[in-house]
């Protein structure tokens, strides 16, 4: 009975399925939604570290706002990484989707040590990636030591330091490491898709390529849909390798989104400025994945 | 044991409470939104109750200027080192010093085994191969003077910045001493993490610009403000020097060669000008001759420079070369003058030696270049003093290398020559320190112990090697320039029969320029070193370069206060060596 009443009375109070809840709202406001809100507010200041406290920062309205979009260096940074996101995502999609069928298809002797080895490079830390990519194409890297063992001349190109090649490297390194995944989420899909309509097909006389193209294709278009989207968001962020191999350079024509706010927010110490730019880039990553896994959304009856 | 399946889930109270999506959503977020508001409430109060900003009234319950002197200045010793100790000693005696007192150090990773080897340890020289006995742990000596300990923590230097402000920003006072870079003093006075040591030096008398313990006068500047306030003791302060192949510029045939392709002498005691340097790397770029045989045997095409162009090293090439053809930030109005064919000149003339560059100069790595120019696969090269140490233990030793001023240009006729002072660091006493909070003076006083010139030369862990540069700024001291120099080699580039490499550097004295203290100092250079090295590589052209350097700087000076820079820059221009003085009418 007196536990019934201490009941009652927590939930005459505060109602108990609120302080259920209570736990995880604490923690969210303090990673999510305070951090997130201070950011908006400051995105409105002129506030630097460097110019007194933030509370005393002036409120400038959407000032940082046009500053940041009008500004060509954040410019040319989405644009870089929307390179460095559409080739590297097309790159591990396209490698990750034939190797998962190769698996998918053929039976061979070694099959799982296999999946395993190519899982491996997703474990190394992207900074580590980065750095080894680095050494690959410096001067003195592999790159061009087998390239002047083909040709049988010294070949001692930058490759980080000529705008196209620096932006392939990155994308490269990016692909390497993450090629893994897409193939675990292809390979996964393709075991999960039901035999009937594969095994109807093949009767029927379909090819093996009428087979993928119109039959599996189209049944694993979720999961692709999914992995592109994950893979777009993470490869989004990419910060680790690109700054590593070439800390946004030959000029800032491998400087991604994420270096680009690195450095104006922590390096300069432009915080509110970066953070306008930083509530920029959510929007738009908001926007585009929902208009993205729009397909995947149950249809209105 | 009560079966799971016993209990009657539906009669429980709590699962018959239902409420409405909606409403449980409206309950979370208005819990949410009361304990947001809590946070920053108290985030805010906090924050309110701890922080300076400039120019305005302190808040804050930090304690920031000298404790209570009990003894004079005088009484307490003869040098700053003694002084230190025994006001260290009788702030204690007073009961001043809270029990387990600690100095929080931060320091940068590179300048670390100068202060912190084990006494008797030795250390093999990485050039040389001599053993080397390593000076005493100077943290372990100050904690058995005073009784108060030193922890370390070792940081890259560029990072130190981010820490700085991180540290202004929320006050968590993790460290009391900071090694910094002098570039960025301004930002960290004005974020508020630099404590202000005027009336310290007062009470202590450090001897930065009197007394037996001057440092060189433009690094001097580096630790004080154009207000005359003092903010930090002397730390590493270097600059770099032109150095070249000397057995190749001695060569009589190599000369003659010159002489007929350039119609001038080949430079013997190093170039006047970076002409001289652009046709001297035109001359010996994959020029093959006996001299490239390296010591494995093999041989290696001579390259005709290695400056590197990355965006470190481009804005100190540039600053050199922009001050020599009498470039000045701001003209009178106030206006930076960027856009303009002196920064079209100094950047087109770096471009040019590209093509005669190892490719790699485009990445500084030292590491690499030293072995480089030391193996005799490159003509010439700008670089740290160690170089010529480095050098003497490589294939032709001591004699094949010259050590010469950093060249200049013509104006007006007249030879200008400049050396920047780049990698100028100080240390500063963190506002927010736990020590620092409770009694200032302690991290202060073990500033000035730690750079007095007599324990900054016991500090040299090996000395004249790459990492013993700490302390140049002493270089005027005999002492110093005793220890510091004793195992360099002679210096065949300057008078027979002086003392060797240091006597590059007294010369090269005469042509140093202060550093730059700026707001904002390390948002220009990456915005100059990114835009140079795009210009560099062929990303941009010299105008658009240009352009985006004056836009960018514009930006900067018109956000941190235009005047202000203004006024900083005149307190460079005090700096300026006196040929440049000169040239600009600056008294």
């Amino acid at each position: 009975m007196a536990n019934k009443g201490r009941t009652s009375w927590l939930r005459r109070k505060f109602g108990f399925n609120v302080l259920l809840v209570m736990p995880l709202q604490v923690i969210l406001n303090f990673v999510l939604i305070v951090p997130f809100a201070l950011a908006i507010y400051l995105s409105l200041t002129d506030w630097s570290p460097i110019t007194g406290p933030w509370y005393a920062s002036p409120i400038v309205g959407a000032q940082n706002y046009v500053s940041i979009l009008t500004t060509e260096r954040f410019q040319q940074a989405i644009v870089n990484t929307l390179l460095i996101v559409g080739g590297a995502v097309t790159l591990e999609f396209a490698v990750g989707l034939v190797l998962a069928l190769a698996f998918f298809s053929w039976d061979f002797r070694g099959k799982a040590v296999f999946a395993s080895i190519f899982l491996v490079p997703m474990m190394v830390i992207p900074a580590i990636s980065g750095f080894t990519f680095q050494t690959i194409f410096s001067t003195q890297g592999a790159i061009n030591d087998v390239l002047s063992r083909v040709s049988g001349t010294v070949v001692a190109v930058d490759w980080l330091h000529v705008p196209w090649s620096a932006l392939s490297a990155v994308i490269l390194a990016d692909a390497w490491q993450w090629t893994p995944f897409m193939f675990l989420l292809m390979y996964a899909g393709m075991t999960a898709l039901p035999s009937d309509p594969i095994r109807a097909a093949r009767v029927m006389g379909a090819s093996e390529r009428q087979i993928f193209l119109r039959i599996m294709l189209p049944m694993l278009r979720p999961i692709i849909t999914i992995a592109l989207i994950i893979r777009s968001l993470e490869a989004f962020k990419i910060f680790d390798v690109p700054f590593i191999m070439t800390q946004g350079g030959p000029g800032t024509t491998t400087e991604t989104i994420s270096i680009f706010l690195y450095k104006f927010a922590i390096q300069f110490a432009r915080v509110a400025w970066a953070s306008a730019g930083a509530i920029v880039i959510f929007i738009a990553i908001v926007i585009v994945t929902l208009w993205a896994s729009k397909p995947l959304l149950p249809k209105a009856e | 044991m009560v079966d799971s399946e016993d209990i009657d889930i539906e009669n429980l109270q709590f699962f018959n409470r239902k409420i409405t999506r909606r409403q449980a959503i409206a309950k979370a977020t208005a819990a949410g939104a009361a304990i947001g508001v809590a946070i920053v409430a108290g985030a805010g109060g906090y924050l309110a109750g701890t922080s300076v900003s400039p120019g305005k009234s302190s808040t804050t319950t930090v304690t920031t200027t000298a404790t209570q002197a009990t003894t004079s200045a005088a009484g307490l010793g003869a040098t700053p080192a003694e002084r230190a100790v025994n006001a260290v000693k009788a702030l204690k005696a007073a009961g001043k010093i809270p029990a387990g007192a600690k100095i929080r150090f931060l320091e940068a990773a590179f300048r670390a085994g100068n202060m912190t080897p084990k006494a008797g340890d030795v250390r093999t020289d990485p050039y040389t191969g001599k053993t080397i006995q390593t000076s005493i742990n100077m943290l372990t000596k100050w904690e058995d003077l005073t009784g108060i300990p030193v922890e370390i923590d070792l940081l890259n230097d560029l990072q130190l910045y981010d820490k700085a402000i991180s540290e202004a920003t929320t006050k968590a006072g993790t460290w009391d001493f900071l090694g910094q870079r002098i570039d960025f003093l301004v930002d960290f006075i004005n974020a508020g993490v630099a404590l202000d040591l005027t009336d310290f030096e007062t009470k202590y008398q450090p001897d930065i610009r009197t007394g037996n313990c001057q440092v060189v006068p433009v690094f001097a500047q580096g630790y004080y403000t154009s207000d005359g306030k003092y903010w930090g003791f002397p730390g590493c302060g270097d600059w770099f020097s032109y150095y070249n192949r000397r057995d190749l510029v001695t060569n009589p045939k190599l000369q003659s060669a010159f002489e007929t392709q350039f119609g001038y002498q080949l430079p013997v005691n190093g170039p006047d000008t970076w002409d001289q340097v652009l046709d001297m790397a035109r001359f010996f770029d994959g020029y093959k001759g006996t001299e490239q045989t390296l010591p494995d045997g093999t041989t290696s095409t001579l390259r005709g420079a290695y400056f590197f162009r990355d965006t470190w090293f481009s804005n100190i090439e540039f600053r050199i070369r922009f001050l020599e053809l009498g470039g000045l930030l701001f003209d009178s109005n106030k206006n930076v003058t960027l856009d303009n064919q002196i920064t079209r000149k100094a950047l087109q003339d770096m471009k040019a030696l590209v093509a005669y560059q190892a490719r790699d100069a485009f990445t500084s790595s030292w590491p690499t270049m030293y072995p480089n120019y030391a193996n005799k696969q490159v003509f010439q090269t700008i670089s740290w003093a160690s170089v010529a140490q480095f050098s003497a233990s490589g294939p032709v030793g001591g004699q094949g290398f010259g050590v010469y001023l950093t060249p200049g240009y013509k104006v007006d006729n007249k030879l200008i020559r400049v050396t920047v002072l780049y990698d100028q660091t100080s240390y500063i006493v963190e506002k927010y320190g736990k020590l620092t909070s409770a009694v200032p003076d302690v991290p202060y006083l073990f500033g000035q112990w730690l750079t007095d010139p007599e324990i900054s030369t016991q500090e040299l862990a090996n000395p004249g090697a790459i990492s013993d540069y700490f302390r140049t700024c002493h270089g005027v001291d005999e002492r110093m320039i005793g220890t510091f120099f004793a195992v360099w080699p002679p210096n065949p580039g300057i008078e027979p029969g002086r003392r060797g490499a240091s006597e590059a550097f007294d010369v090269q004295f005469q042509a140093l320029c202060g550093t730059w203290q700026l707001a904002g100092l390390h948002e220009l250079q990456d915005l100059w070193g990114t835009q140079m090295n795009a210009y560099f590589t062929d990303v941009q052209d010299i105008d658009t370069t240009v352009r985006k350097m004056q836009q960018g700087t514009d930006g900067v000076m018109d956000r941190l206060g235009r005047d202000a820079q203004y006024q900083r820059w005149q307190y460079v221009m005090k700096t300026f060596p006196p040929a440049l003085k000169t040239l600009h009418g600056i008294s």
